[in-house]
């Protein structure tokens, strides 16, 4: 019998947890939890964009009126950014795949520096609206637009595109993470669980924008 | 068994580069569609336009991107579990608003509203029993002018330019169709009043009918006819403001919630102005003259009376006494304000300085 033999990954110092039968059953079965964690995940946005969807068919001239306060440049900006950082991201999980460690590192940088450039567009937008007084909920003091719901809307809009922003930094440093393991030469195309579920995560973040950006900066 | 157990029979599938790149120009693409959508005016399309493009860049990231597409079923049940449910979260709350019916406000008429039901499709035919109804109303209300006989020769006919219509003639200005006749008697013209709040549909529609009765050669509905009666659909909808009698409006009306003095108010609410006002004007107007009270009525239809505050430039009539006088006395015709009297001049003049405190 074999129990008690170690049955490390061919070519990396990773170990297949003994009760797990081989190692694509333990890569099955991490995926399986990581699309579990991402259920959950659209479950938070999903709320947020019920409350904007309701508060938007309320108030329908509130939200037209407040939503041209975005910059709808920056925001298309911040889309393209994120699309190529979740297309360097796949490419990442895709040269991992094939054992190929630089590249997989060189896609990795790349996405690492898409989400930092999406912090800080997001950061010079956040910057231009608290100049303006335009602040979540109760510290609302911008005059600029009539309509007396439009606070609502930025309460939804700093509420979401902030969680998002969260979800952006965690990616990061996962992202780094990442980098440091697969720098440190753990990862080839017989285990690279942790490369995929990063990825996934990430593909996430660029898939909640994806809604984010119409539903906040086109449509209002 | 062993090592060689780890890697056999399962291999991960390896997604193309090629297809990669061409997923993210496909993605830039709709990026680049749904921005340029969102200039065009659609209005509520606008909406459902942006997240149909956004479910499709949606899917090319979830199938391509992170691999569904080539992924076990146990994880796509999953993650589409979760966008099924909250499709059912956002339909559920959504139709919370998309199927109440608003708050109208109501106007409150100075007579006891009857029941309206009529329907218009089925008393455009005629029935012995409309005829003799409408006889009847016929007799009382239009052989003023237009005579007992049809023949626009009433005692009033004497008096009108243009006569009134000989309805023996059959010669018709404005249609002879029953609908049109309908339509004639509701509204009026020319000189002819009209009978719209004064008759119910039926009673209109009888006597219709009974005026047909003195021509035999009157035309029938043409489709033309009911679809400007708005009686095919696609027509013109006659919406009524629905109309309640002012005592249902004052039995119904809710007590006034929140009449709260302020500790420190400059009024004196022991005094004569104080009185009157609390007595006759708080129910509506509002302890503190807040008005924009909704007081309910009924469900059904729903119905609501609102007041206006006296504060700030809709309530300009506050700021004279004599027009104040004038509209608190004479009331409000027509927007469920009555008139109040028999005050003295002391009087008046308490309640108008009160309610000018509250205007403050």
């Amino acid at each position: 019998m074999s129990d008690h033999e170690l049955h490390v990954v061919e070519g990396t110092n990773h170990v297949t947890p003994h009760h797990f039968k081989s190692a694509f059953h333990e890569f099955d079965s991490s995926k399986f939890g990581m699309w579990l964690f991402l259920v959950t995940e659209i479950l938070i946005f999903g709320g947020l964009f019920v409350a904007f969807i309701i508060f938007q068919g309320l108030y329908p001239a509130a939200f037209k009126a407040a939503h041209l306060e975005l910059n709808r440049t920056m925001g298309a900006i911040n889309t393209v950014v994120l699309l190529t950082s979740s297309l360097t991201m796949a490419l990442a999980v895709g040269y991992a795949q094939r054992s190929e460690k630089q590249k997989t590192t060189l896609m990795l940088l790349i996405t690492l520096a898409c989400a930092a450039i999406f912090m800080v567009v997001k950061y010079f937008e956040y910057t231009h609206k608290f100049h303006l007084g335009i602040f979540p909920a109760g510290f609302y003091t911008y005059q600029g637009i009539t309509e007396p719901e439009a606070p609502i809307f930025f309460s939804l809009y700093f509420m979401m595109t902030g969680l998002h922003g969260i979800h952006v930094l965690i990616g990061m440093i996962l992202i780094g993470w990442v980098i440091f393991r697969n720098n440190r030469g753990d990862f080839n195309k017989n285990y690279f669980t942790p490369v995929e579920l990063v990825g996934l995560f990430w593909h996430l973040v660029d898939l909640i924008w994806i809604f984010l950006f119409p539903l906040l900066y086109l449509i209002g | 068994m062993g090592h060689s157990e780890n890697h056999e029979h399962h291999e991960h599938h390896l997604t193309p580069i090629p297809v990669l790149v061409k997923t993210f120009i496909a993605l830039i693409f709709l990026t680049v569609i749904t921005v340029g959508v969102s200039y065009i005016e659609l209005g509520n399309m606008a909406f459902l336009a942006a997240m149909f493009i956004a479910s499709i860049k949606c899917g090319l990231v979830m199938m391509i991107f992170m691999g569904l597409r080539w992924d076990n079923l146990s994880n796509n049940v999953a993650i589409f579990s979760a966008f099924v449910f909250v499709l059912i979260f956002i339909f559920l709350t959504a139709a919370d608003l998309w199927f109440r019916e608003d708050i109208t406000p109501v106007a409150v008429v100075n007579t006891q509203v009857m029941e309206d039901k009529g329907d218009p499709n089925i008393l455009r035919n005629k029935t012995d029993d409309l005829i003799a109804q409408g006889k009847v109303i016929y007799e009382q209300q239009c052989t003023i002018c237009h005579g007992s006989g049809g023949l626009g020769d009433g005692p009033g006919a004497a008096a009108l330019n243009p006569k009134p219509r000989n309805f023996v003639e059959g010669k018709w200005q404005r249609g002879g169709s029953p609908t049109r006749m309908f339509e004639s008697i509701s509204n009026g013209f020319a000189k002819m009043p009209g009978f719209k709040d004064a008759l119910t549909t039926e009673q209109r529609y009888a006597v219709v009918h009974y005026v047909r009765t003195f021509n035999d050669n009157n035309p029938d509905d043409t489709e033309a006819d009911l679809k400007a009666a708005g009686l095919l659909g696609g027509g013109k909808k006659e919406k009524k403001t629905p109309a309640i009698p002012i005592a249902m409006a004052l039995e119904n009306m809710a007590e006034p919630d929140n009449v709260i003095l302020p500790a420190h108010s400059a009024l004196t609410p022991q005094g004569r102005g104080a009185k009157l006002y609390n007595a006759y004007c708080a129910q509506c107007h509002g302890g503190q003259g807040q008005g924009a009270q909704v007081s309910a009525l009924g469900v059904n239809p729903r119905a609501a009376i609102t007041t206006r505050t006296f504060k700030g430039s809709g309530a300009s009539w506050v700021g004279n006494q004599s027009t104040f006088v004038s509209i608190v006395s004479k009331g409000l015709p027509g927007k469920s304000k009555p008139g109040l009297g028999g005050f003295t001049k002391g009087e008046w003049t308490d309640l108008y300085a009160y309610a000018r405190s509250l205007a403050r």
